[in-house]
């Protein structure tokens, strides 16, 4: 190094600039937080996590090296389960409801869409970004339920 | 609705607040700290900037989802003894979600995050190594052990906290903060 090997306050200023320019606060931070305290408060309940594969170390990718993880969360009569394939950001699964209903994604930053389901209450979804996700339920009668908030 | 002053006001009062309900409560709560959260989580996670930025929102979502069952009476209010107690509950939150997602994500490499000495080969950090001096120093500053990243974006902060905070943070004595900053600013000094 040809420059002055600077002192520990000096030092502490040049990682601090350093800091500031390589890991600068993303511009729509403070926005997607403020949505997220929205989604959370409108009246919903929560989908118990009854699986998730990552959380259980090994079977969260299989054999042959694909990324994938399982997931079910239910609620009172409602269950979805679904895959989780990390690399190209898609979902597929299958909804089990005593109730008729419609099953909404949810992305952080992108509005909500329905999810179309066949006649075996399966669904498949292409992820639009990276951005944490969760479904939402909606019964024709009573309270909507949501899943946790999931990183694809 | 608890109404309060933007002015000394402190996280438990903001976080009580918070949790009546108080939706500009929760923002300055989040105004504080959300620069904290997504700079840890980058600590953490050996500065990839895409998965600490998904992980500073789901901490930011967990911290609502607990507001959220404070305020309909699900869970008992955090007791905030100090003023870096809450803090401090961020920090374990941003830990838990950037160690689960370093486990999962594959485009990490594996190392020990527990490990106190520089890390040796660290390509990702290199890569990041240019020319220019704040590369290097960040480039530099990745090198560097996670509790020591850790200590360093702490007192990085602005303004920055004092001893007894950041010792409160991190749950190490007082005494030790000087000794250990002035320890990972001179292996800072090696890896640049």
């Amino acid at each position: 190094m040809s420059t002055p090997i600077p002192d520990d306050d000096e030092l502490l200023e040049l990682l601090k600039s350093a800091q500031e320019e390589s890991l600068a606060i993303p511009p729509t931070m403070m926005d997607l937080i403020m949505t997220g305290y929205d989604i959370t408060n409108v009246d919903t309940a929560v989908a118990a996590l009854v699986e998730d594969t990552s959380l259980a170390g090994a079977g969260a990718v299989r054999d042959d090296g694909s990324d994938i993880r399982l997931l079910a969360f239910e609620h009172d009569g409602f269950q979805v389960e679904f895959e989780l394939r990390g690399q190209d950001g898609r979902l597929l699964g299958h909804i089990d409801a005593e109730d008729p209903g419609l099953l909404h994604l949810h992305q952080l930053g992108h509005d909500e869409m329905p999810v179309t389901l066949d006649q075996l209450s399966g669904f498949e979804i292409t992820l639009t970004s990276g951005k944490p996700f969760r479904l939402r339920w909606q019964p024709e009668l009573g309270d909507a339920v949501v899943t946790d908030w999931l990183i694809p | 609705m608890l109404s309060v002053s933007a002015i000394s006001t402190t996280d438990s009062e903001w976080y009580r607040a918070a949790c009546t309900g108080d939706r500009a409560a929760f923002e300055q709560l989040a105004q504080r700290h959300h620069a904290y959260v997504y700079r840890t989580a980058a600590v953490f996670l050996n500065g990839d900037r895409s998965i600490a930025e998904d992980v500073a929102h789901k901490v930011w979502l967990n911290v609502c989802s607990h507001i959220k069952r404070v305020e309909d009476g699900e869970l008992e209010p955090l007791e905030l003894r100090h003023e870096h107690s809450f803090q401090a509950w961020l920090k374990r939150i941003i830990r838990n979600a950037a160690h689960d997602e370093f486990r999962r994500s594959s485009r990490l490499a594996a190392r020990d995050i527990e490990e106190d000495d520089l890390v040796e080969n660290p390509d990702y950090a290199d890569s990041l190594v240019r020319n220019d001096d704040r590369s290097r120093f960040w480039g530099a500053m990745l090198k560097l052990s996670e509790s020591c990243r850790e200590l360093l974006t702490l007192l990085m902060q602005d303004p920055p906290p004092d001893y007894e905070t950041i010792a409160g943070i991190l749950d190490r004595p007082v005494g030790s903060i000087g000794p250990t900053r002035a320890r990972c600013l001179e292996k800072l000094r090696l890896a640049l």
